[in-house]
């Protein structure tokens, strides 16, 4: 019996006939998956039917928060976006932090899930609990933030928060992303699946207050969390001044900044030009999610050249890595005007600086020609360049048409041997983090269910030093399979279904985070789950999003890295010598498949799916051949 | 003599100084030897980073890497330094 947390309540969209419904919440749903990504994933696992176009009106784009979001618990105003990657065609699932996962609350849901497609360009006016579909006609081809400003004065509400997309997703590219407010649920191309139903935004307001069940525990439970984060080492300390930056120096330091499309990870290491110091000096200020007490963003204003005055908030880490490491680019004052570009035109801006770094690699070595690049010289380091091809990539334009679905059809499409110098997994473009120098990390990313993904089982022992629940060697590949199920199972426990930043995770609460979940959500929701059954919720969705993948055609031969990092050692820096050999590669993948109850090729075992009440994929298995 | 370089990431590089530090230490010295001196130079605020505040045992959260390897997987403060070797410390942070 749910009795708070949660406001009950899902609202069921279809675009084709512009009608809406509610369904409840039920206390199945909620103890089973809790909410965020164990909805997503659940939903899309029962509705998308198997093979859709994920770019079709069969496709779905759920929006969930959890049951803490919009509480006052601290940090948990996130919410995932899932439906069938265009990107990769297995879950696409992303997170997004900021004020609209409040707001949707505050409106009176829990979830959002939209269906069918639009004949013509509309938004979604959602207000306390009344629905419209309005005419977006007026939007359509505005960029990110000129949409949301719009759509606020069209409603006469400062206050509305909304979640939009940009040209790049209009125009279906498959590494579009959506916008809220200055935040992104970035990856995947999810921006692409909205575009794909004529669906420009999300409009969103509320008054209501979320109920909390036990008032006097969930204090409690608070002031828990909120010592163990005043007790973290770094997290107000240093983190909530410095922000993710930081990881620039850190990364470099360890020999794991992948450069260069990857080929110059740990030669070239610009930390004193992209580091710590370097975003420190444009900082101006900072922002924050909604009741958030770290406020780890940081508003950065580029200060020389024709990007002075740009401001941005951000770039994070990631992006820092993939439209500075991946170009080459050492001039900060231009990421940051890439990432402003990258958020206004609706672009994930990790998967866009890969695609372009790729691009540079294969001019580099002339299997892109000037003819190919409009007469442009698409050297690593020109930062012109780069945002030219962002640009490009967004409307479809010249070699940004052929980027515009990610590396991996780009590779197919220019041919030449290119897919070689292609880094994703499953479809999705590499992370920051050179994975041959730190190998559960690396296992992470060949099996996560949303592809190279580093959000999904962060490897922070290796990458951090954190020696929870143990201290692990970054070098060694032993005991990674293990070690990766369990980072797998608890970020997606106690982060994505909560929905709790993962920051938190990382910094405060490493060893005592299902405790916490348990706690927490018990007290919002009345629920009574155990930190055992909070494990088991990450295992549940970490297996029904290997059976849907496995319905869509997914393999053990998916779990894998690209040629480079099986076969090129890194040749300098704190990690030289390393690659993973695909011995190793297999090895842990064996280790990984037998920790999770899995079958040698990666199934889940009918068993297995038993035990964690997943009946109707062990059903689903059990009616296809292996 | 030996020379060891030394760097600290975030707020213990403001501490140290910017970039690589040399260091030079006499033949066989030990990781632990390096830190003495390291403490000697720079003070209780280097020290406070360091240790628990019980004697010299340290700070679990303090990453402390010896040519890129934890030193957890070496032989710990009693690992013997050899010339060029590249001392790191790192604070833990996370995320992307």
């Amino acid at each position: 019996m749910i009795k708070g947390g949660y406001m009950g309540k899902i609202l069921r969209i279809n675009l084709t006939g512009q009608t809406y419904s509610e369904e409840a919440v039920t206390g199945k749903l909620a103890a089973d998956f809790i909410g965020g990504a164990g909805f997503g994933v659940k939903f899309i696992f029962d509705e998308v039917p198997a093979k859709s176009d994920p770019l079709g009106p069969e496709n779905k784009i759920i929006f969930a928060a959890g049951p803490l979001t919009g509480t006052s618990a601290p940090c948990a105003s996130r919410m995932a976006v899932t439906a069938k990657s265009p990107l990769t065609g297995a879950v696409g699932m992303s997170l997004s932090g900021g004020y609209f996962p409040a707001e949707m609350k505050f409106a009176g849901y829990d979830a959002i899930i939209i269906e069918g497609r639009s004949d013509k360009p509309v938004y979604l006016w959602v207000n306390d609990g009344k629905v419209s579909f309005r005419p977006a006609e007026k939007v359509w081809g505005t960029k990110t933030f000129d949409c949301q400003q719009i759509i606020k004065d069209e409603l006469r509400d400062q206050n509305i928060r909304i979640a939009c997309i940009g040209p790049a997703g209009e125009n279906l590219s498959k590494i579009a992303c959506i916008i809220n407010e200055r935040r992104a649920a970035g990856r995947k191309g999810l921006g692409a699946v909205m575009g794909s139903k004529n669906l420009k935004a999300v409009a969103i307001r509320g008054s209501r207050q979320v109920p909390v069940a036990d008032p006097e525990a969930f204090k409690e439970a608070r002031q828990k969390m909120t010592e163990a984060m005043k007790q973290s080492p770094v997290l107000y300390s240093t983190f909530s001044h410095t922000g993710t930056p930081l990881v620039v120096d850190a990364t470099c330091e360890l020999g794991i900044f992948a450069a260069k499309n990857w080929s110059a990870t740990g030669e070239w290491a610009p930390v004193e030009k992209l580091g710590l110091d370097a975003n420190t000096a444009r900082k101006i200020g900072r922002d924050r999610c909604y009741n958030c007490p770290v406020g780890c963003s940081q508003l950065k204003l580029a200060r020389d050249g024709v990007y002075a005055g740009t401001l941005t908030e951000g770039p994070e880490f990631e992006a820092v890595y993939s439209l500075g490491g991946q170009t080459g680019v050492d001039n900060l004052d231009a990421v940051i005007a890439a990432d402003r570009l990258c958020d206004e035109l609706g672009l994930d801006n990790m998967s866009a600086g890969v695609a372009v770094g790729f691009a540079m690699e294969l001019y580099e070595k002339g299997i892109l020609t000037g003819e190919d690049t409009g007469g442009t010289e698409l050297n690593f380091g020109n930062d012109g360049a780069m945002l030219d091809l962002i640009a490009k990539i967004a409307f479809r334009r010249g070699l940004g048409a052929v980027l515009a679905d990610g590396v991996r059809v780009a590779a197919e499409k220019i041919g030449k041997g290119a897919e070689k110098y292609a880094m994703h997994i499953k479809g999705l473009e590499l992370p920051a983090y050179d994975v041959r120098g730190a190998k559960a990390h690396g296992l992470n990313y060949a099996t996560s269910y949303t592809g190279a993904d580093h959000n999904r089982g962060y490897a922070f022992q290796e990458l951090f030093g954190i020696p929870v629940p143990e201290a692990v060697d970054r070098f060694a590949y032993q005991g990674k399979g293990r070690l990766t199920k369990w980072n797998q199972d608890i970020r997606t426990a106690t982060c994505d279904c909560p929905s709790m930043c993962a920051f938190i995770l990382d910094m405060a609460l490493p060893a005592t985070a299902p405790q916490n979940t348990a706690d927490m959500v018990n007290a919002a929701t009345g629920l009574q789950l155990t930190p055992a059954d909070v494990e088991a919720v990450g295992e549940r969705v970490n297996n029904l999003a290997r059976v849907f993948n496995i319905r869509e055609g997914f393999t053990r031969g998916d779990d894998t890295f690209p040629e480079r990092i099986l076969t090129e050692p890194i040749r300098e820096g704190g990690s030289k010598g390393c690659y993973i050999s695909l011995d190793e590669l297999n090895k842990m993948l064996d280790e990984y498949y037998t920790a999770r109850g899995w079958t040698p090729e990666g199934v889940p075992t009918e068993e297995k799916l038993l035990s964690l009440g997943l009946e109707e994929a062990a059903a689903l298995l059990k009616g296809s051949p292996e | 003599m030996i020379s060891v370089s030394v760097r600290g990431i975030a707020h213990i590089g403001r501490l140290l100084g910017k970039g690589d530090n040399t260091v030079f230490l006499p033949q066989g010295s030990r990781l632990s030897e390096l830190l003495d001196l390291l403490a000697e130079k720079y003070g209780r605020p280097f020290e406070d980073t360091l240790y628990t505040g019980q004697g010299k045992e340290l700070n679990k959260h303090t990453r402390l890497l010896l040519n890129g390897q934890d030193i957890a997987f070496l032989n710990g403060l009693d690992t013997v330094l050899k010339e060029g070797d590249h001392f790191s410390i790192i604070p833990p942070v996370g995320g992307g």
